[in-house]
């Protein structure tokens, strides 16, 4: 069902989740919160796939914990600290890893008014990650024909590591200029109006998820008044 | 109207161009800042920001307006949170475009401080944006988690200005080899050359024979360089033509091509005399997107024209710019990959593609718009002997079969020319022989004008000729030359 989830519904659910995290201050609800969220990223089947990504966010909401500690903080509050900083950051992976990325990008743009430029630059700069890392790995290597040691102390290998940022850097940046001129043949920004391949349009499944979270909202806040959650 | 009567004498005079510019710098800047940040060492974990660093570079470079810088800072934030950098998203879609925005701030009202005749701007932006972009994030987790003040004041906001001091050491350090390789290439915009576009839409401009593409007396200078790159070029372009330009490196063949797609005026930066005609339309009337309708191009670095994530996302670019239906979107791409040969690839992402299957998708890019004219800038380049075969015959079959007029400019002659059915030499600027392939070649061998581009079994029979032997046909492949050798014997 999330799956079938127009990406705009997904966007509401990620900051009613959210929103609810915030509002709870006490350990129960939100144990409850972080465990649905889990949940669900199971039943999508990413949970194993994201298990490292997952792992990261626990030890930084245990860090968080430990800080509110420190500070003074009382254990209960560092409980809520670190699972409320868990509940605000899963739901997140749940989001991307069950959106298309141009399902999301139309999204952005036709619904929530994004300018098209800014979706283009968010899609390209993924796009060119994984050509850059190779890139990387060979200016490394031929780095290294040429000597360059990755030992030493801090400073020497940040100086070093700047013999592989450069040549990377300006071999992208030349880059720059053929896309530049490559967009413009394509007739990028030439139309007011862009047309999208996928249809996000919300259908009434969309409109009930929505109307169930609004009332979930209302019920989490009515709660909280009364010192329950 | 004004009546022009001599076309020679008219000019356009055009700044570096590059509206997109902003884009596709801060683009590159941000995907190399999320991979530095993957790979680069820490100092007791802690790393420079390369996000806010690779921004400010970008920023100081293209120096957007705010509302673009606005765009770098949101993108920035989204591009952090999609490659799970990010352990807690909320603060940075707002902290990022805060960092963009007070960079731009800087960059538009503190470009005056120098030292030494080097601009400051990536050292300041690079400390007070981090700051100021750090300061915010740390906030918002200091108050969404409710954090106590003593960690906030004692560990979160000195641990910012750490790496603040960080970034105002690595923005400079990326800023200053990058400006000089703009400055290198000449494209920076200087404030003279903005004073100079021209307007050529009160002109009567009509060419003289209409043909697909014809350019008339076309010269063109660069910006800053003494020698223009063209000079004085007439050729038609007919319908059907399969045209194969050759010449030495540096003897104007990418710039002839440009002008067939506008790029020259409309882009780059000089002073283009003469005039271009594509489908009757002088090119100084129209822009480079309306004349990608008529001819698409394929440009030497081909792999930079790639911009989508998977193959119909790619090839859907083009049609989704235009607003066309996603209906006929579909359609279309199905076409075009059927065209290539990539059906099966439709929905693969770029980053599981061969080189080859890269090229025939950027053809598949350029042929869903079904341009007319299909231009190709040493396409072959980067290929090994196979995939050069393998490209000619589906531009052959582009050419014969679905009617696309061809301009390829070539080096490696021998895999292009048995399917070309003319050709341009051209140097210095200067169109030398334009002809069948034969003649163009013989003209090359008998004026010692790029002779080492001469297919070698076709010098073979030019040297066979010298030697008194009469030979038939043109060996413009190494199997007519078997064919006409076993007719000798």
């Amino acid at each position: 069902m999330i799956k079938n989830m127009v990406p705009v519904t997904k966007l509401i659910a990620t900051f009613a989740f959210s929103f609810w995290a915030l509002v709870m201050h006490t350990t129960i609800p939100l144990i409850i919160l972080v465990a649905a969220e889990l949940l669900i990223l199971a039943v999508c089947g990413n949970l194993q796939r994201n298990s490292k990504a997952v792992g990261s966010l626990a030890v930084f909401a245990v860090f968080l914990g430990f800080v509110q500690l420190l500070g003074g903080g009382s254990v209960e509050s560092a409980y809520v600290t670190g699972l409320r900083m868990m509940a605000m950051t899963v739901v997140f992976i749940i989001l991307l890893t069950t959106t298309r990325l141009q399902d999301l990008t139309a999204a952005m743009v036709t619904q929530i008014k994004i300018p098209y430029e800014y979706a283009f630059m968010f899609t390209a700069a993924l796009r060119f990650v994984p050509d850059f890392i190779a890139e990387s790995k060979a200016v490394q290597e031929a780095q290294a024909c040429r000597g360059l040691s990755v030992k030493g102390n801090v400073f020497k290998r940040m100086i070093n590591y700047m013999s592989v940022i450069q040549p990377l850097m300006l071999k992208s940046l030349s880059r720059s200029e053929t896309m530049a001129l490559s967009l413009e043949l394509r007739g990028f920004g030439s139309q007011q109006r862009h047309s999208f391949m996928s249809n996000v349009q919300p259908n009434a499944m969309d409109y009930g998820l929505i109307g169930g979270m609004i009332l979930i909202s209302a019920v989490v806040i009515y709660l909280r008044i009364h010192g329950i959650v | 109207m004004i009546q022009i009567h001599d076309i020679s004498k008219l000019e356009f005079h055009h700044r570096q161009g590059g509206q997109f510019r902003w884009i596709t710098i801060s683009t590159l800047m941000l995907a190399i800042g999320t991979i530095l940040h993957l790979v680069s060492p820490s100092v007791a974990g802690i790393t420079p920001n390369w996000t806010i660093a690779t921004y400010c570079v970008a920023i100081c470079l293209t120096k957007p307006t705010y509302r673009q810088a606005l765009g770098i800072g949101l993108v920035a934030a989204l591009v952090n949170v999609l490659t799970s950098k990010s352990g807690f998203p909320y603060g940075n879609l707002i902290s990022e475009p805060i960092g963009a925005l007070s960079c731009a701030f800087i960059v538009h009202h503190f470009s005056f401080l120098r030292f030494r005749g080097h601009s400051l701007l990536p050292v300041i932006t690079g400390i007070i944006s981090t700051c100021l972009s750090g300061g915010v994030f740390v906030t918002i987790l200091k108050f969404v988690m409710d954090l106590p003040m003593v960690v906030y004041t004692a560990g979160m906001l000195p641990l910012v200005g750490v790496i603040g001091l960080l970034n105002g050491i690595v923005t400079p350090v990326m800023y200053y080899p990058a400006l000089r390789l703009f400055v290198s290439r000449g494209v920076l915009d200087s404030l003279e050359e903005q004073m100079v576009i021209s307007d050529h839409s009160q002109f009567d401009l009509k060419p003289v024979q209409e043909e697909l593409i014809s350019l008339e007396h076309v010269s063109y200078i660069y910006n800053k360089q003494k020698i223009p790159v063209l000079n004085d070029i007439n050729l038609n372009i007919h319908e059907g033509d399969f045209l194969v330009i050759a010449g030495e490196s540096g003897s104007g063949k990418s710039s002839l091509c440009m002008t067939l797609t506008g790029a020259i005026p409309h882009y780059f930066g000089g002073v283009m005399k003469g005039m271009v005609y594509v489908d009757g339309k002088a090119t100084t009337q129209t822009t480079i997107s309306d004349l990608a309708c008529h001819v698409g191009m394929m440009l030497d670095d081909y792999d930079s024209q790639l911009v989508a994530m998977t193959v119909e996302e790619e090839i859907a670019f083009s049609l989704e710019n235009q607003g066309v239906n996603p209906k006929i979107i579909k359609e279309a791409i199905t076409s075009a990959l059927d065209k290539v040969g990539l059906t099966e690839y439709r929905t693969r992402e770029l980053s599981k593609l061969s080189g080859g299957q890269r090229q025939r998708l950027v053809i598949a890019g350029v042929l869903v718009t079904n341009p007319d004219i299909l231009v190709f800038d040493e396409p072959t380049s980067a290929l090994d002997p196979e995939g050069t075969n393998a490209f000619y015959k589906l531009i052959h079959t582009l050419n014969t079969r679905y009617g696309h007029t061809v301009v390829i400019v070539e080096h490696t002659l021998e895999a292009a020319l048995p399917y070309a059915n003319r050709m341009v030499l051209i140097d210095h600027g200067r169109i030398l022989c334009d002809s069948d392939v034969e003649t163009v070649l013989r003209y090359m061998y008998d004026t010692h004008i790029y002779v080492s581009a001469i297919p070698h079994v076709f010098a073979c029979q030019l040297n066979l000729e010298e030697m008194g032997y009469n030979l038939g046909s043109a060996w413009l492949s190494t199997e007519l030359a078997v064919q006409e050798l076993q007719e000798v014997q």
